[in-house]
């Protein structure tokens, strides 16, 4: 009697079991691509300036500014300039009244891309083959009585990946 | 003494032989079909950029599929296991929404949408003895995020409610 009323406890223990849910589990998959990385490579050096005279630089020279993307290939930037108005010296200002931007998927200037390009504005480019390299020139105006002495500004590249 | 005994034992047994009737009938039950449950293709976000907000949409190649089998027009519970983040080693990517929705046939188009809560269980029915599973998401990636191949696992429990 006691081993009936057990084997009848087992059973009853056992019937949950057959009632539990069946399931199946799926995978949610995500890959992060590489980091974005750019990279200052040489100042845009405008060298010697006379009062009064304009002096360019262009993105093909040698003297031009010098950067570098590198990240996931054929993935979409958003490039975003910062270009300073002035290049300043002890309070005096040294104006840079044009840019001249180009790119391109090696490091030359041959068969560079012009740019258009505005301070803070984001500007969408490709990175065809995981490098992209940009060439920045420009134009400054020294006043007629501009004090001498050696002026500076700062260029500042931001890329960004745009999901595409 | 004997004979008295033989007697009384006689209307023992006479007295269950005429009194007791009975008819039987049958016990009967039918299991039905069991559940099945069949995890078909994964979500898959693919290429993910740092600092970009990825969506998977229910009707997209890469969504997520499931089948669940049994006994046509029974309800049943279903019940998801829905992970918050997707994780590469000790990196983790949330995963901030779910678009799940399910139809009586294997296609997208029509498919109902359902809310959903992680562990919750949620009830459906079996019009046709089967119930196909669709689901999208959102990732969002952080700016400096690591680099690398994230993964989770998303479960579909299914038991019948007696319904």
């Amino acid at each position: 009697m006691r081993t009936a009323r057990l084997a009848a406890a087992a059973a009853l223990l056992v019937l949950p079991v057959l009632a539990q849910a069946q399931s199946a589990t799926i995978n949610a998959n995500a890959t992060v691509v590489t980091a974005l990385t750019v990279t200052g490579v040489a100042p845009l050096a405008f060298g010697n300036v006379y009062q009064g005279v304009a002096k360019t630089v262009v993105s093909s020279d040698a003297a031009s500014g010098r950067l570098s993307i590198s990240g996931f290939n054929n993935a979409q930037v958003a490039l975003t300039f910062t270009l300073p108005a002035n290049l300043t010296s002890a309070g005096n200002n040294l104006p840079i009244d044009s840019w001249d931007v180009a790119r391109n998927t090696t490091s030359a200037t041959t068969g560079a891309t012009a740019m258009t390009v505005g301070s803070g504005t984001p500007v969408n480019a490709n990175l065809s083959s995981g490098s992209l390299f940009l060439f920045v020139g420009g134009r400054v105006q020294p006043g007629a009585l501009l004090p001498a002495g050696t002026y500076t500004g700062t260029i500042t590249l931001a890329a960004a990946y745009t999901g595409l | 003494m004997i004979t008295r005994h033989l007697i009384t034992t006689l209307t023992v047994i006479g007295s269950t032989g005429l009194n007791a009737q009975s008819s039987p009938i049958a016990a009967t039950a039918d299991v039905v079909t069991p559940i099945t449950v069949t995890g078909t293709a994964p979500l898959e976000f693919g290429t993910i950029f740092q600092g970009v907000s990825k969506s998977i949409q229910f009707n997209a190649a890469g969504s997520g599929r499931l089948s669940v089998t049994g006994v046509a027009n029974a309800q049943m519970a279903l019940t998801f296991t829905l992970p918050a983040t997707l994780s590469n080693g000790t990196s983790t990517m949330p995963i901030g929404s779910y678009n799940i929705r399910v139809n009586d046939t294997n296609t997208t188009a029509s498919a109902r949408a359902i809310a959903v809560t992680s562990g919750t269980p949620v009830t459906a029915n079996l019009v046709a003895g089967a119930l196909y599973v669709f689901i999208g998401g959102r990732v969002t990636s952080a700016p400096a995020q690591q680099f690398g191949t994230y993964t989770a696992a998303i479960v579909l429990a299914a038991a019948y409610t007696g319904l």
